[in-house]
């Protein structure tokens, strides 16, 4: 709703402000095209075969990514919680998973879903036992901060007391690939894609079409409020403790079976580039996660066109400092104020 | 569980010594590494998560200017303090803007950058073997130590001796004093700093950012000091590891150590200086106790308990005494 | 492109042809779609006292916050003592002169009284590191000067009994009063106040109004407050600015405002708003 051109009476500012300002108002446009660039670049450099070989391990790495980020932006829409434990969530998915898929021995399918089972049942229970209880003392960011934290290394080392630091691996077909086109991927990771991909829509499709996904969505925007309009918020809150906790487990059992190796460390090790892929995509959004993560496991993959794979995590830090320098609301968050 | 005391006792005497000095030296280093963190969050409220950074830049810069420039060691102290200053001022700039939240994840960041660079980057650093590695390509043989002899034959001979501790049966004893001098000198003068009209304005920052801009302090300003103090003591902690380790590896710079800090910070008492040193030596004692206990369990179980440890101590205290042992209620602004 | 509403201005306390000390021309600012503040204007004579008033929602308070450069404009005009003050931030306008207090009081609560008052004194060159550290003498001396002089000012605010006292401990009203002196501690020449009679009683209103005319008399300092206590609107200001959607609709003295069918049907049909009310007997400004 702006006039014309205001001529004397006014600052409208630089051409650079000017681009800035486009840039601002359409965020998604400016994203994919730099993505766009990035691509077309590589393609040229290293050839489209390349290319799209790493483009192929990019999305299954992006995948579990995005499965972790939703847990971790979903838990902070609601509570504002920065869940700091989240990665080793993951971890204690996988180490579930290899209980009953490798020393139990029963079939994948069965260890993963009880992984998930279980990586949920943990997360109501810490809500129960230690995040409820906290929000009713109105305990500050720092100390919340701080026990997520400590909460952290309680399990992290928990898995690892109990479990040994020994690098383990599910019982899993790790040799066999499928090939198409002259690209080749692993039929375990092939799986874990189509897994994630599918859990993903099924979770977006949640939250926009159900009631309980519009829930969660009002209580995102505004707690309090959405608590005046009748919305069991207490329910609401374990509900998507069970999402994120749940949808951690999911990622860490894919995460496990498609690179092979498990440490007590694995899930910790993911947090950082699943916190680029929340703030990247915008914090509190869960399309922003699923972006974001998808976006980051390519990212990471096609760096290894150009440099070394031990540096490939540094894409991900990169990322994210990117992000905070430029538009610290992500992608698709709100514009906040200076 | 059978006490430490009763451990002392039993054991040689000599290796009780050892225990105690391994406690302090360790309790020192993280005291100073902690200061850092106390000026930020009990008296900016800023929240640096990065701190192991500074410390990895502090001791990987002291080793390369000594070793590979063949600086003195206490000119190579002091470049390197320089280097971590510039570096907080690099990860200060773009980052101090946000809230305290993305900022505490910027800076988490950051320090593993710094840790992956010297994981990486072998010609430099020596990756995963550590500056031994680069110690031992000189062409004329220079270790990163052998400065250090000087500095602890003075500080025998000038305090030690003075005082009747002998420093010819305990090796480790001149680093102690040296490392806890330079601690209390600090705490005395974090303490005069806080109550300066410039700490003023730092505790103004932390209470309401916004209610100080608008008495006109420019508080982007004070927060990049803060973080820059933080930065130096950070990378004097880092100086301290690597004349106690005699070699830098970036495993040393993981994130656990900025969350040790915390507990620490926790520990000892927001807006407490000498509760940090309180809180370490504390935490230092029962970490390093359990080690030494004759637990029949195996070393990486040990490792998990200790750690586990570490985490119930940082929940227990959040949950149930935010202000630590030294902290006062009236300050503490853990409640946002 | 200030704009007059009306067609006489009131005549500040200075002499006419002063120029204004605050301008405000065509600002706008947007957050995700709504104009809280569009194209705003009007200007403040120095050495005034004006009120700035509007139903709920008005755009009254992010005017504030964007003329003290907490929110960065997206366009318009902002000269404070003839000088553009688009976009500079809020210490450094501070620093200029234009002191504001806030609508949720922020006494710094986990300080004493006495060291939100220090705070607040400009030239503390004990406040800028080098400084601390190579003149403390001249640190240590301003410390002193300002200490006695927060004291002076809290006695005029009935305060400085709890000078010692965490800020905190005070009440609603008392903090008010804090919030106030502080602004003046740091002598300021023209004071934004946003809502400054909420919340306190009757008594403390009358000392901090009466203290606000003092200083616009001895020193020639420039308010600008954000009121809804139509009493204090009608009584003590030179000229008052009637804001509704984000605009200035009405300019002029208190007892014209007062009868413009524009305002009181801002307010009617304003969100949740109230009517102002017109002064018992025939009103008017003393």
């Amino acid at each position: 709703m702006e006039a014309g051109t205001l001529a004397a009476a006014g600052e409208r500012g630089s051409a650079l402000a000017q681009a800035r300002g486009f840039a601002s108002r359409h965020p998604v446009q400016v994203f994919v095209a730099i993505l766009v660039v990035v691509a077309l670049a590589l393609i040229a450099a290293e050839g489209l075969r390349s290319f799209a070989q790493v483009s192929i391990n990019g999305l299954v790495a992006g995948s579990y990514f995005a499965l972790g980020a939703i847990g971790l932006t979903l838990v902070y829409g609601i509570l504002k919680l920065v869940n700091f434990a989240h990665g080793d969530m993951l971890t204690f998915g996988a180490y579930v998973a290899f209980l009953f898929n490798v020393t139990i021995g029963m079939p994948l399918l069965i260890a993963l879903l009880v992984a998930v089972a279980a990586t949920a049942a943990v997360g109501v229970v810490l809500e129960l036992g230690m995040w409820r209880p906290m929000r009713r003392k109105k305990a500050g960011m720092l100390q919340l901060l701080l026990m997520a934290i400590g909460l952290a290394f309680v399990l992290r080392n928990a898995i690892q007391f109990v479990a040994g630091t020994q690098p383990r691996t599910l019982d899993v077909d790790r040799t066999s690939a499928i090939s198409f086109l002259d690209l080749t991927i692993g039929r375990t990771q092939l799986i874990v894609l189509v897994t994630g991909i599918v859990v993903l829509l099924a979770v977006a499709l949640m939250l926009r079409r159900t009631s309980l996904g519009r829930q969660m969505r009002a209580l995102a925007d505004n707690f309090d409020l959405a608590e005046t309009t009748g919305i069991d918020t207490g329910r609401v809150v374990i509900v998507t403790w069970i999402l994120s906790a749940g949808l951690a487990g999911l990622a860490g059992v894919l995460v496990v079976a498609s690179t092979g190796s498990l440490t007590p460390n694995t899930g910790f090790q993911l947090l950082l580039a699943m916190f680029a892929a929340v703030i990247l995509g915008g914090i509190g959004n869960a399309y922003g996660a699923l972006a974001g993560g998808l976006v980051l496991g390519l990212s990471q993959e096609w760096s290894t066109l150009v440099i070394a794979a031990q540096w490939k995590i540094a894409v991900s830090f990169a990322v994210l400092i990117l992000v905070l320098v430029f538009r610290p609301q992500g992608i698709f968050g709100s514009a906040r104020t200076l | 569980m059978s006490d430490v005391l009763p451990l002392a006792i039993s054991l040689n005497f000599l290796t009780a010594w050892d225990f105690w000095i391994g406690v302090f030296i360790l309790a020192g280093v993280y005291g100073l590494f902690t200061l850092g963190l106390q000026i930020n969050v009990g008296y900016t409220g800023i929240i640096n998560f990065g701190q192991a950074g500074f410390m990895a830049i502090g001791a990987y810069a002291s080793v390369i200017f000594t070793v590979e420039v063949g600086l003195p060691m206490l000119v190579s102290l002091a470049l390197a303090i320089l280097v971590a200053i510039a570096a907080g001022l690099l990860i200060g700039l773009p980052s101090l803007r946000l809230r305290a939240d993305y900022f505490a994840i910027a800076t988490i960041a950051f320090a593993e950058i710094i840790r992956l660079t010297g994981q990486n980057a072998r010609g430099l650093t020596g990756g995963n073997q550590g500056t031994i590695a680069i110690e031992l390509q000189q062409e004329e043989s220079r270790f990163f130590t052998d400065g250090w002899f000087e500095v602890s034959d003075w500080v025998g001979s000038n305090i030690l001796d003075p005082i009747g501790l002998g420093a010819q049966e305990f090796a480790s004893l001149p680093l102690l004093a040296l490392v806890w001098l330079v601690l209390v000198v600090m705490v005395v003068v974090l303490n005069r700093l806080v109550r300066s009209p410039w700490g003023r304005v730092l505790r103004a920052i932390r209470e309401d950012e916004d209610a100080a801009r608008a008495l006109g302090k420019n508080a982007f300003a004070y927060k990049l000091q803060s973080l820059s103090i933080a930065a130096s003591l950070g990378a004097l902690a880092g100086f301290f590891i690597a004349v106690r380790l005699e070699t830098v590896n970036q495993d040393v710079f993981q994130p656990l150590v900025t969350f040790i800090g915390y507990a620490i910070l926790v520990l000892g008492g927001l807006a407490s200086f000498a509760g940090v040193m309180v809180g370490a030596v504390i935490l230092w004692t029962v970490l390093e106790g359990m080690r030494f206990l004759d637990l029949p369990l195996g070393a990486d179980k040990i490792a998990a308990l200790r750690f586990i440890l570490v985490g119930l101590i940082l929940i227990g205290l959040m949950a149930f005494r935010p202000q630590g042992m030294l902290g006062k209620r009236e300050e503490m602004v853990l409640g946002e | 492109m200030s704009e007059q509403a009306s067609s006489t201005t009131a005549a500040p306390a200075s002499g006419d042809g002063a120029p204004p000390i605050l301008e405000i021309g065509d600002v706008w600012k947007h957050f995700g779609g709504i104009h809280a503040v569009a194209g705003a204007s009007f200007s403040v004579p120095k050495g005034s006292i004006t009120a700035l008033i509007g139903p709920n929602g008005a755009g009254k308070t992010t005017l504030f916050n964007v003329v003290t450069g907490f929110y960065r404009p997206d366009r318009g005009r902002i000269a404070y003592e003839g000088r553009s003050i688009f976009g500079k931030r809020p210490h450094t306008i501070a620093r200029a002169g234009m002191v504001r207090t806030f609508q949720i009081t922020k006494a710094l609560a986990a300080m004493p009284v006495i060291d939100n008052m220090m705070l607040a004194a400009p030239h503390q060159p004990g406040e800028q590191l080098p400084a601390l550290v190579a003149r403390p003498l001249a640190s240590r001396q301003r410390e002193h000067e300002v200490h006695d002089r927060a004291l002076d000012l809290l006695e005029r605010f009935d305060l400085h009994t709890k000078a010692d006292d965490y800020a905190g401990t005070l009440s609603g009203g008392q903090r008010k009063l804090l919030e106030l002196a502080r602004a003046l501690m740091a002598e300021p020449r023209m004071v934004l106040l946003d809502e400054p009679m909420a919340g306190i009683n009757p008594t403390l209103g009358r000392r901090l109004l009466d203290h606000m005319h003092d200083l616009r008399q001895d020193h020639e300092v420039t308010f600008l407050f954000i009121e809804h206590d139509m009493d204090v609107v009608m009584n003590h200001s030179d000229e008052v600015v009637v804001m509704a959607q984000g605009d200035v609709i009405v300019k002029g003295p208190p007892h014209e405002v007062r009868e413009d069918q524009r305002v009181i049907d801002a307010y009617l049909g304003g969100a949740g708003g109230a009517a102002p009310e017109p002064p018992p007997g025939d009103g008017g400004a003393a």
